[in-house]
């Protein structure tokens, strides 16, 4: 009796995995399949800028985004008094961030980032200059990237922080080490692993993102190559659904489309797989 | 202050401890002499580690412990609201129950304490390493390999580790939390022997479960019992001829 269920849910489990399989293999495989020969007849205008301008608004949301997340961190595994109301609001806030949809924050970036902070440094910055900081802009993208990513960084990072044992926050202490110097000597450097973790799954999240820079600094169509944060950028997820839905001629365009989704793929698993192996060499260190 | 007047190096005075507002120290009041090592003794849970780690503020790190009594240390207390809990640390070094090395390098371990506390010029910080070491009876075991992560020691090593490294920034007095607990019976011996060494030049406070480890090392023995401070004097009397009814049971191991 007990055999015969074991066997039906085994049956069960592989044929769902089965079927997760195949779906993954479909999807890569079409796009690797249509994706590789578009690429080789190297047909396709922009692909270089937007590969560039992909990783380039990622490291941006990256060099904002983790210390930012990771300061929070700091301060809700270290500092936050346990029950305080503070406390309770901060995290209530980290939680409500990560569940709003990302179209939101593209809205947000452009109220925030690109009308409030961009056109309040132009007025101070460059009077009567018009738009300098004040319009969509890698820039703004990667800061609209970041804030999305931020509660990914921020519960990642809390949770090593946490698991750090409290032996070795009293070993720095009893040497004399203040609070800071505990946290950031010691305490932070042994959650790293935990920290990359964070960077990881927030790479992993914000290179692919369309939605968040629609408004904030994505464009259409620039040839060249992004050579300054005030300037507007090509993005291959942009690319993909500019290339899909606002062709002229689709059926013309479908090859580089095949191309930029296969770029897509490429460009997201390096940026994965160089997390994966910083993450990787610092926990065996 | 004057020097020549004997003073007792750590004195507290109604020190307890409550932690979410339930007391778990009764008052203590006890004079611990310079020089010379204070076995702390008494069945789990009877308050000794909760007193030791009064005396260097380490409850301070902890959100709902709360202290309240005097723990003057040369006559001075700690517990002042001028006085800074990490300026007290450095003059009151702790090694604790499990071995705890800090990640990173033997050298980094030692060096730790003299780099936060910033007094000590970089290039003077090889040789206080090297004299704590040696003090610690580790450096000829470890001189080859001071860049070796201390993970990689052994157990016994990585105590004596610890035991340099709070001596590396020349506290006063030491306390020590059941440093052998964790220890085989070589390397307890090692342990022991360095705390023999080290009292000529600290003041050594030691809680222990061994009876045997307070009769080998102490020259006062402390018993504790419910939170209480039963019994206090020259370690051979309390562990040998005890006055209170409760250390005889204790050290005839009725009770605990």
């Amino acid at each position: 009796m007990k055999s015969a269920r074991n066997v039906a849910f085994g049956a069960l489990a592989g044929s769902a995995l089965l079927l997760l399989l195949l779906a993954l293999a479909l999807v890569l495989g079409s796009v690797v399949v249509a994706g590789i020969p578009a690429l080789a007849r190297g047909s396709t205008d922009g692909l270089a800028a937007a590969t560039v301008g992909t990783a380039l608004v990622t490291a941006i949301m990256t060099l904002l985004g983790v210390p930012f997340a990771v300061i929070t961190a700091v301060y809700l595994a270290e500092y936050a008094p346990e029950c305080s109301t503070t406390t309770r609001w901060v995290r209530a806030a980290v939680r409500a961030l990560a569940g709003v949809p990302s179209i939101v924050f593209g809205l947000f970036g452009l109220g925030f980032f690109v009308l409030f902070v961009g056109r309040g440094m132009d007025r101070i910055l460059y009077p009567g200059l018009g738009a300098v900081f004040g319009r969509p802009c890698v820039l703004w993208s990667g800061a609209t990237l970041a804030v999305l990513t931020l509660p990914v960084v921020i519960v990642t990072t809390e949770e090593a922080l946490r698991r750090v044992p409290r032996e070795l926050r009293e070993a720095a202490l009893a040497l004399g080490a203040t609070k800071l110097e505990t946290t950031f000597v010691v305490v932070l450097p042994a959650a790293r692993v935990g920290v990359l973790t964070g960077v990881v799954l927030a790479i992993g999240r914000g290179a692919g993102e369309v939605a968040p820079i629609l408004f904030t600094g994505a464009a259409n169509f620039v040839p060249d190559l992004p050579t300054d944060v005030r300037a507007m950028f090509m993005h291959l997820g942009f690319h993909l659904y500019a290339l899909s839905t606002q062709a002229a001629d689709v059926s013309r365009s479908r090859p580089a489309a095949q191309a930029t989704a296969l770029l897509l793929l490429l460009v997201t698993l390096a940026l994965n797989g160089t997390a994966i192996a910083l993450r990787h060499r610092a926990s065996r260190e | 202050m004057t020097t020549t007047r004997h003073q007792a190096k750590i004195e507290t005075r109604s020190l307890t401890v409550s932690f979410d507002e339930k007391r778990v120290l009764t008052p203590i009041d006890v004079s611990i002499a310079a020089h010379g090592v204070t076995a702390l003794i008494g069945p789990s849970g009877c308050g000794k580690s909760t007193f030791l780690r009064a005396l260097n503020r380490m409850h301070d790190t902890v959100e709902r412990a709360e202290v309240s009594g005097e723990v003057l240390l040369d006559g001075e207390d700690i517990y002042h609201r001028d006085v800074d809990p990490v300026a007290v640390r450095r003059r009151v070094g702790m090694v604790f129950q499990r071995p705890n090395p800090l990640p990173g390098s033997i050298f980094d371990n030692v060096a730790f304490g003299l780099r936060v506390a910033g007094h000590t010029a970089p290039q003077a910080i090889p040789e206080r390493v090297e004299r704590a070491l040696r003090r610690a009876a580790l450096w000829s075991e470890v001189k080859d390999r001071l860049r070796a992560p201390a993970s990689a020691l052994s157990g016994g090593q990585q105590q004596r580790l610890c035991i340099a490294r709070a001596i590396a920034i020349e506290p006063d007095v030491l306390l020590m939390d059941e440093p052998c607990s964790a220890l085989d019976p070589i390397a307890t011996e090692h342990v022991e022997a360095l705390i023999t060494e080290l009292k000529a030049r600290y003041t050594v406070v030691l809680v222990t479960h061994s009876l045997a480890q307070a009769r080998r090392v102490s020259d006062h023995t402390a018993f504790f019992y419910l939170g209480a401070l039963v019994e206090f004097g020259p370690s051979e009397r309390v562990l040998l001829a005890p006055d209170d009814e409760r250390t005889r049971s204790y050290v005839r191991g009725a009770i605990g």
